[in-house]
């Protein structure tokens, strides 16, 4: 059984729809990743699964369908979303955004598993009494991926991690998230424009284009289609 | 030097409840970006509920601590069935109500216990003879108190913000609202909870003021206007920064009020403004707000 499954489903903003009924499932422990150009609702599909937008048809996440709840009730069934860009809070300090990201946590463990994102990103570990406002870009995005894991989640929603980031930060960004699927199992959903990464350390790839889906396939395939390959990979 | 003294007392006596106000409006903003123009009232008409319960026989003490009891949740009320059902980005309405509220609690004060000013009886003794003499100046104990209990207050709000989880809830709402939600903080309660501590503390503030005021539907009014002043130049999200401006707006209106010819006891409110309006034109974030920190 699927750990996440859409079916048909439509949401948006206001008066309009973005997406047109998707279907899309992720399995346990899986890292699957969704190309599309801008605009054709890649973010509205995350927020949607989320539950930061409105939606309809049915989001089922680890047998349970969680369509009708808001955002706030759903990290503690399992489920973290690395918002796009800013998602640090940028007021806090380091130490404050990872003790936030374990907010839903009651357990002992968290200092344990603060003191563990310090080794994995030693930068974060020397600016933990900083605003996280001051750091740069790419130690941004490594606080607020594992912000989003001090929840213990077991999938991570990832919108566009490389945004703004060099080749060798995304590089460097992309070998973290391999590390975090493949030692700690929790299975990754990456929403990227490019994407030549993303294939790399993704099972399979779905196509998004102006709110609808085609079935997945396997991320080589996708990474060898020259079609592909034009619209997304930039080669 | 006695006169000197006389008068920064008295300006920090008035700082005090500038800054206790203050307070109160930027629990309510931090969540939430919206100047409670209505704090004011709805800390008058605790007053006035003060006023009541210690004439139906509750101790003067314990009248206020029931008052604020009700007031916090009367914050709650509020923010429940007036703001939060506007929604997000809703300035303007939220603007409207809180003009509509100030209306409505101050013809609702003015109906129900009349238009004449009441004697509000003080906690500490307060006939001429009392006061702590210091250096020929006179500290009176009813303002002491309220400089204490302003005290008291900043600092539970900052051991809550600091040490708590919900205080770093609070913060996090404040910071990222959204980036919030997905991390499993229940973004309006958090917001609710800021109106039940603004009005909290306005509960608190008024019957500790009625003394030297008396009790009347205008109380507030000039305070609030200073209130305002100093949640700005304090910054709008930082409570020892609304405290500090408080007492600082305080002693500056009353030096300029004393030693400036031209300014007088007319004057000094605008002087005031003046003076604010000059700090903020070099700090455009106040004193202690936080400048958004992001790097791109």
């Amino acid at each position: 059984m699927s750990l996440l499954r859409l079916s048909t489903v439509y949401a948006g903003y206001r008066a309009a729809d973005v997406l047109h009924g998707i279907d899309l499932h992720v399995d346990a422990g899986e890292v699957v990743v969704i190309l599309g150009a801008n605009g054709a609702g890649k973010t509205t599909l995350l927020r949607a699964i989320s539950g930061l937008v409105r939606r309809r048809g049915s989001v089922v996440f680890d047998g349970q369908d969680i369509t009708g709840l808001p955002a706030e009730a759903i990290v503690s069934r399992g489920l973290a979303h690395v918002p796009q860009g800013r998602g640090t809070i940028a007021d806090l300090t380091v130490e404050d955004n990872l003790r936030a990201g374990a907010y839903i946590r009651s357990d002992k463990d968290v200092a344990r598993d603060m003191g563990a994102w310090y080794e994995v990103y030693p930068r974060l570990g020397e600016r933990r009494r900083q605003k996280a406002g001051l750091l740069s870009g790419g130690e941004q995005q490594m606080l607020a991926i594992a912000r989003a894991l001090m929840s213990t989640p077991r999938l991570l929603l990832c919108d566009e991690p490389s945004l703004g980031l060099s080749p060798l930060l995304t590089q460097e960004l992309f070998g973290s998230l391999e590390r975090v699927n493949t030692e700690l199992g929790t299975a990754i959903l990456v929403v990227e424009q490019n994407a030549k990464l993303a294939l790399r350390i993704a099972a399979r790839g779905y196509l998004l284009e102006t709110g609808t889906i085609a079935p997945s396939r396997p991320a080589a395939e996708l990474a060898g289609d020259d079609a592909v390959r034009a619209a997304y990979l930039g080669y | 030097m006695d006169l000197l003294l006389a008068r920064v007392i008295e300006g920090v006596n008035n700082g005090a409840i500038y800054g206790f106000l203050a307070l109160a409006l930027v629990c309510v903003y931090r969540g939430t970006s919206h100047l409670n123009l209505a704090q004011g009232e709805m800390a008058m008409f605790c007053g006035f509920l003060a006023f009541s319960l210690n004439q139906a026989g509750l101790p003067v003490v314990a009248a206020i601590a029931v008052t604020v009891l009700a007031g916090a949740l009367g914050g709650v009320l509020v923010e429940r069935t007036l703001i939060r059902p506007l929604g997000e980005h809703a300035e303007y309405s939220v603007l409207l109500i809180a003009v509509a509220l100030f209306l409505i609690l101050n013809a609702g004060a003015g109906t129900i216990w009349g238009g004449d000013p009441l004697p509000f009886p003080s906690v500490l003794p307060s006939d001429p003879e009392d006061y702590l003499p210091v250096f020929g100046a006179r500290l009176r104990y009813q303002p002491l108190l309220l400089l204490a209990a302003l005290l008291t207050v900043l600092g539970l709000l900052y051991a809550l913000f600091r040490f708590t989880k919900i205080g770093l809830a609070m913060r996090t709402a404040a910071s990222n609202p959204e980036a919030a939600r997905l991390l499993g903080i229940r973004v309006s309660r958090i917001n609710a909870l800021g109106w039940m501590l603004a009005a909290g503390i306005g509960a608190l503030v008024a019957p500790l003021v009625a003394p030297s005021t008396t009790l009347t539907t205008s109380m507030m009014f000039n305070f609030l206007i200073y209130a305002c002043a100093a949640a700005i130049l304090g910054g709008l999200d930082s409570p020892g920064g609304a405290v500090l401006a408080g007492l600082s707006i305080g002693v500056v209106e009353n030096l300029l009020a004393g030693y400036v010819p031209w300014v007088g006891s007319d004057l000094k409110q605008g002087v005031a403004l003046v003076v604010l309006l000059v700090v903020l034109m070099v700090r455009p974030a106040g004193l202690f707000g936080t400048k958004r920190v992001e790097r791109v």
